[in-house]
C-alpha cells in the first residue's frame, strides 16, 4: 500500500488530535465508560454479535426447507431453531439495533448536547442488555426455546420443554434495556437541545428516535408484565391464561400484541429517521413536508398502540372487535406513505448522489413499500383469513423487518460510519452490498409470498412437494443475502485498520453532526461552547451560496468546524 | 469513571427551581387521605349496592374515592402543582395511556353479540 | 440519579442552612435544566411504572367482569382490618416522605433522617402485616398453585364465622356446592379418605388429588370448575400484591441506602434530587395501593 507522505502528514496530525477513541485504552475505561459514543459502540458489537448468531439460526432453517421431508434436522430441532433465530432477532437485534447504536450516537450530537441526560444509566442499559441478551443465549444453549418468538400460551406457560422461563426472564431484562434507553432519549429530547434547537429545528431522525422512546416507554412495561406472568403460570402454577383453569389465552395475545405490535414501529421508525437524513443529505435539499414527516412519526407512533387486534383475527377474538382493528389497521398506512411520498418528492429534481448509503436507503424505500402493501393484504379480515400463519406472512414482516429496519441500519452505519469511527470505507464495495443485499433480499423472501399465497404455512419442515421450488428459491436467494451480510464486516473492519480518515463532513452534509470532527471528542463540543442553533433543519440551500462563511450565519459551532478543518 | 467533570459548576446555595408549599399542604392532605380512606372503607359496610339496588354504584363511588385520592397525591405529595407543563404531560400520560388497554374489553364485550337474533340464520 | 458527578459545596451545619446545595454534571447547563431532567426522568419511569401495574389492573378487571360472583366470594378471604390498617401504614408512610422530601429541600438533614425512619418503619409494618396476610392465605391453602384447595378455604371460614356469629357475606353457592361434594364424597365407597369425615379432613390437611378420586361424581367436577375462578382470582391477587410488596423492598432498599448517606453526610445527598425522586417512587407505590385495596378487600 502506497501512502503518500502528505497523507501520512495528515493521518499522523489527526492521531494527535484527541477523540473519543484514543482518550483511553484500556478495557476498564470501555466497559465503565458513561461517554454515550462509547456505549453506542460497545451496543454496536454486541448487537452484531447477536445478528450473526441469529442469521446462522435462520441459515439452518433456510438449509431445512430446501428439502420438503426435513432431512436435516429433527422436528424439534427445527422448532429450536427458528424460535432462536425469532428471539435472537426480535428482542436482541432488531428492538435496540437503531437506536442503542446509532442513536445513542447520534442523538445527543444531533441536538447538541455533550451526553445524554442520564450518562450512567446509558451504561446500565448496555450491561441489561447483556445480561438479558446471556440468559436468552443461555436458555437456546442449553435446553432450547421452542415456543416461537411470541410465547403463545398455554404451550410456552405448560407444555413446552426446555428452557422458556429463563428465556422468558432474558427478555424480561432486556425490555429494561430498552425502556432505560427510551428514558434517556425522552429526558435529553425535552431538556437537553441546544439553545435555538427547537423541536420544528430537528433532524428528524431525532423525531423517529422520539416516538420510538414514547413507544417503548408505553409498551415495553405491558408485555414485562405479560411475559413475567407467564414466567409465574410456568415456575408456581398460576392459571392466569391457561384455559384448563378457567383463564383465557387469547387474552396472552391481546397483551402480547398490545406491545408487540407497537414494538413493530419500535424497529421501523428509527429506520424511518435515518433514511430521512440521508435522503436529504444525498439530493441536498430540505425534506419535503418537514412538518408532515415529523408527525407522521408521532402518528405512526398513536395508531401502532391501537391496532394490536389484527394479529388475532383467526383466533376467538369477536369478529366486530376484528372489523374495528381491521379498519385502524388501514389507517397505519396513512403516516407512512406520507412518508414514502415526502422523500420521492425530496428526490423529486434532486441532484441524487448515488452513494452507497443512498443505494441502501432506496432499497429500502423499495422494500418498505412492498412490505407495507402486503401488509393491507393481512389487515384485511377476509384475505387475511386465507393468510395467517402462511409464509406470506412471514414474506411480509421479513420485507418490514429486514428490507425495512436491517437496511435502514445499513444506511445509516454506512452514512454515520466516518463520523463514528473517523475512517472512510471502501465506496466499491459498499456500492456492490447495497446491490447485492437488495437483490438477494428479493430472492430470498419474494417467492415465499408466492409460496404463502399457495398456502405453505410457516413453521413446518414437512411440507407438500410442490412448495419445494419456491422453498430452493429462497434458499438461494440466503446465500446471496448471506454474502452481502459478509462483505460489509470485511469492508468496514478493513477500512478500520486501513481506511482513509475522514473529514469532518465527508458528505458534505448539514446537520450538528458534521460540524464536529470525526470521530468526535469527549464531550461532542468545545468546553462552554454549545452551538447556537438558528438554522432550520437540512438548509442545503445556503449551501450553495456558501454555507459557513457567510455573514449571516451567527457565530459558533459552523465557525468552530471551520478552524478544525484548517487545523486538519 | 472514565470522565470526571473536568469543571463543575458550583451554583449559589439559594438555588430553588421548583415551589414548594408550606408542610401545612401535606398534612392537609394527608388529613383529606385519611378522611377519604375512612370513607371507602364505610361505604363497603354501607353496601351502596343493595341499598340503592342499582348494581355497580359502591364500584364507581369506591374508585372515585381512589382517584381523588391518587390525584391528592400526585398533585400535592409529588409536587405536580407546581410542576413545569412537561411534568403535568407525563403525570397524565401513563393514566391515560393505561386506559387505552382497556380496548381489550371491546373483545370481550362484543363476543356474545354474534349470537344476537337476527345474525344467526 | 447522579450522584458521582456531584462536587462538594461546602456543608454547611444542620438548620443553619436555609436550602441544600447543588452541583451541576458536565451534560447541562445549569441547575435547572438538571433538575427538571431529573424529575421529567423519573415521571417517565413513572409511566412505565403505570403501564406496568395497569397491565395487570387490566387483567384484574376483566377477569372481575368475567366472573364477578367468584370474585365476590373470593374476596372475603381478605381481612379488611388488615388492609385498612396497611391503606393506613402507607399514607403515614407517604405523609413521612413527603416531610422529609421538604426537610431535605431545606437543608435540614437530622429532619430528613427521621423523617425517612418513619417511612422505613412504615414500610416494614406493611411488610409485616402482608406476611402475616400471606401466610394465613398459605394454611389456608388460597395460594394459587397445584395446591390450591378452595373446599379447605371455605369449610374453615364456614367454621369461623360460625364460631365467632358473624356472618356478613350470604352463604356463598359454591360453598354449598362443595358441601354437596363432600357429602358424596363420604357415601361414596372405598375409595375414602382416611379421616372419619371427608368434612373433617378438609379442615385438616387433605391433599386435593385425594379427594378427587375419592368424589367420583359430577359435583366435584363442577365445584372444580367454580374454584378455578376463585384460583384466578387469587392468581391476580397475589401477582399484584407480590408485586407491589416487591416495590416496597426495592422503596425500603433505597431509602435505606439514603438514611445511610444522610447519616454519613456523604457528599452525594447535599443534592436534595436523590430523596426527591425516591420520594416519587415511593408516593408511586402508595398510589398503586390505594387503588389495590378498594379493588381487592372491598368487593361488594
Amino acid at each position: 500500500m502506497s501512502v503518500s507522505t502528505v497523507d501520512r502528514a495528515i493521518s499522523q496530525k489527526e492521531k494527535v488530535r484527541e477523540n473519543y477513541l484514543n482518550v483511553a485504552h484500556t478495557v476498564e475505561s470501555w466497559l465503565l465508560t458513561t461517554d454515550h459514543k462509547r456505549i453506542a459502540m460497545m451496543y454496536l458489537i454486541s448487537i452484531s454479535f447477536f445478528f450473526v448468531l441469529g442469521g446462522i439460526f435462520a441459515g439452518l432453517v433456510r438449509l431445512e426447507l430446501t428439502s420438503p421431508n426435513g432431512k436435516l434436522l429433527s422436528s424439534e430441532t427445527y422448532n429450536k431453531v427458528f424460535s432462536a433465530h425469532g428471539i435472537i432477532m426480535v428482542f436482541l437485534f432488531l428492538v435496540p439495533v437503531i437506536p442503542a447504536s446509532i442513536g445513542n450516537f447520534m442523538l445527543p450530537i444531533m441536538i447538541g448536547a455533550r451526553d445524554l441526560a442520564f450518562p450512567r444509566l446509558n451504561l446500565l442499559s448496555w450491561y441489561l442488555y447483556m445480561i438479558g441478551g446471556g440468559m436468552i443465549l443461555a436458555s437456546i444453549l442449553f435446553g432450547g426455546v421452542d415456543t416461537g418468538w411470541t410465547f403463545y400460551t398455554p404451550y410456552s406457560s405448560i407444555y413446552a420443554n426446555g428452557n422458556v422461563a429463563l428465556c422468558l426472564v432474558g427478555v424480561f431484562i432486556a425490555g429494561f434495556s430498552s425502556i432505560t434507553t427510551g428514558l434517556n432519549f425522552i429526558v435529553t429530547v425535552h431538556k437537553m437541545r441546544a439553545p435555538g434547537m427547537t423541536w420544528f429545528r430537528m433532524p428528524l431522525f431525532i423525531w423517529a428516535l422520539y416516538a420510538t422512546s414514547v413507544i417503548i416507554m408505553l409498551g415495553t412495561p405491558v408485555v414485562a408484565i405479560t411475559l413475567l406472568l407467564v414466567v409465574i403460570e410456568r415456575t408456581l402454577g398460576f392459571g392466569i391464561f391457561s384455559p384448563e383453569l378457567g383463564g383465557d389465552p387469547v387474552l396472552f395475545q391481546h397483551m402480547f400484541w398490545f406491545y408487540s405490535h407497537p414494538a413493530v414501529y419500535i424497529m421501523m421508525l428509527p429506520a424511518l429517521g435515518v433514511i430521512n437524513e440521508i435522503i436529504a443529505a444525498n439530493c441536498k435539499k430540505r425534506i419535503f413536508g418537514y412538518e408532515f414527516v415529523a408527525f407522521s412519526s408521532i402518528a405512526i407512533a398513536v395508531f401502532g398502540f391501537i391496532v394490536w387486534g389484527h394479529h388475532m383475527f383467526a383466533t376467538s377474538q369477536s369478529m366486530y372487535a376484528s372489523m374495528v382493528f381491521s379498519v385502524i389497521s388501514f389507517l397505519v398506512a396513512v403516516p407512512s406513505a406520507i412518508k414514502v411520498f415526502n422523500w420521492i418528492t425530496t428526490m423529486y429534481k434532486g441532484s441524487v448522489e448515488l452513494t452507497s448509503h443512498m443505494l441502501f436507503a432506496l432499497g429500502f424505500i423499495g422494500l418498505f413499500t412492498i412490505g407495507g402493501l402486503t401488509g393491507l393484504y393481512l389487515s384485511s379480515i377476509a384475505t387475511d383469513l386465507h393468510l395467517t400463519a402462511t409464509y406470506f406472512v412471514v414474506a411480509h414482516f421479513h420485507y418490514v423487518m429486514v428490507g425495512g429496519a436491517l437496511l435502514g441500519f445499513m444506511s445509516g452505519l454506512h452514512f454515520w460510519w466516518p463520523k463514528m469511527t473517523g475512517k472512510m470505507y471502501n465506496e466499491f464495495w459498499g456500492q456492490l452490498t447495497a446491490i447485492l443485499m437488495f437483490v438477494g433480499f428479493n430472492m430470498t423472501f419474494f417467492p415465499q409470498f408466492i409460496a404463502g399465497w399457495l398456502g405453505m404455512p410457516r413453521r413446518y419442515h414437512f411440507y407438500a412437494q410442490e412448495y419445494q421450488v419456491w422453498h430452493v428459491a429462497s434458499s438461494l436467494g440466503a446465500s446471496v443475502l448471506g454474502i452481502a451480510f459478509i462483505l460489509p464486516a470485511i469492508y468496514l473492519t478493513h477500512s478500520l485498520i486501513a481506511g482513509k480518515q475522514a473529514s469532518a463532513n465527508p458528505w458534505n452534509a448539514v446537520g450538528l453532526e458534521w460540524t464536529i470532527p470525526s470521530p468526535p471528542t469527549t464531550f461532542n463540543f468545545p468546553e462552554n461552547d454549545l452551538p447556537v442553533v438558528t438554522w432550520e433543519a437540512y438548509e442545503y440551500y445556503k449551501e450553495q451560496h456558501g454555507h459557513g462563511h457567510s455573514d449571516e450565519l451567527e457565530v459558533g459551532a459552523f465557525e468552530w468546524r471551520e478552524s478544525e478543518e484548517a487545523s486538519v | 469513571m472514565a470522565h470526571v467533570n473536568p469543571n463543575p459548576k458550583p451554583v449559589p446555595p439559594q438555588q430553588e427551581t421548583t415551589k414548594h408549599p408550606s408542610a401545612w399542604v401535606y398534612h392537609f392532605t394527608f388529613g383529606f387521605l385519611m378522611i377519604m380512606l375512612g370513607v371507602t372503607v364505610a361505604l363497603y359496610y354501607l353496601d351502596l349496592d343493595r341499598k340503592t339496588g342499582i348494581t355497580g354504584v359502591n364500584l364507581i363511588v369506591a374508585l372515585l374515592v381512589a382517584v381523588s385520592k391518587a390525584t391528592a397525591v400526585v398533585l400535592f405529595f409529588m409536587n405536580v402543582k407546581n410542576g413545569t407543563r412537561l411534568t403535568w404531560l407525563w403525570a397524565a400520560l401513563g393514566f391515560i395511556w393505561a386506559l387505552l388497554m382497556g380496548g381489550i374489553f371491546m373483545d370481550y364485550e362484543s363476543r356474545a353479540w354474534v349470537y344476537h337474533d337476527g345474525w344467526q340464520r | 440519579m447522579s450522584l458521582h458527578a456531584l462536587e462538594t459545596v461546602g456543608v454547611g451545619d444542620d438548620g443553619h442552612e436555609e436550602h441544600a446545595h447543588q452541583t451541576v454534571s458536565i451534560q447541562y447547563e445549569n441547575i435547572e435544566q438538571q433538575n427538571e431532567s431529573y424529575i421529567v426522568g423519573m415521571w417517565s419511569f413513572l409511566v412505565t411504572e403505570v403501564m406496568f401495574f395497569g397491565a395487570l389492573f387490566l387483567l384484574y378487571s376483566l377477569y372481575r367482569v368475567l366472573y364477578f360472583n367468584a370474585y365476590l366470594e373470593a374476596h372475603q378471604f381478605l381481612d379488611v382490618k388488615w388492609g385498612t390498617l396497611n391503606t393506613m401504614v402507607l399514607l403515614v408512610s407517604s405523609w413521612s416522605m413527603v416531610m422529609a422530601v421538604y426537610s431535605g429541600q431545606k437543608g435540614r438533614r437530622k429532619a430528613v433522617l427521621v423523617f425517612l425512619g418513619i417511612t422505613q418503619i412504615c414500610a416494614a409494618a406493611f411488610m409485616g402485616v402482608k406476611s402475616i396476610e400471606y401466610s394465613k392465605k398459605f394454611g389456608e391453602g388460597l395460594f394459587p398453585d397445584a395446591r390450591f384447595n378452595y373446599a379447605k378455604a371455605l369449610t374453615m371460614h364456614h367454621e369461623e364465622s360460625k364460631a365467632s356469629g358473624n356472618v356478613h357475606e350470604p352463604p356463598s353457592p359454591r360453598h354449598v356446592m362443595a358441601f354437596k361434594a363432600l357429602e358424596e364424597a363420604e357415601k361414596a365407597p372405598e375409595v375414602t379418605l382416611a379421616a372419619p369425615t371427608a368434612m373433617a379432613t378438609l379442615a385438616g390437611a387433605p391433599d386435593k388429588n385425594q379427594i378427587k378420586e375419592a368424589v367420583p361424581s359430577a359435583a366435584w367436577g363442577t365445584f372444580e370448575h367454580e374454584q378455578n375462578k376463585a384460583r384466578i382470582f387469587f392468581s391476580i391477587y397475589f401477582t399484584m400484591t407480590g408485586l407491589h410488596g416487591v416495590h416496597v423492598l426495592i422503596g425500603m432498599l433505597l431509602m435505606g441506602a439514603l438514611m445511610y448517606f444522610y447519616g454519613s453526610k456523604h457528599h452525594c445527598v447535599e443534592d436534595y434530587i436523590p430523596l426527591e425522586l425516591i420520594g416519587l417512587y415511593w408516593h408511586f407505590v402508595d398510589i398503586v395501593w390505594i387503588f389495590l385495596f378498594p379493588l381487592m378487600y372491598l368487593i361488594s
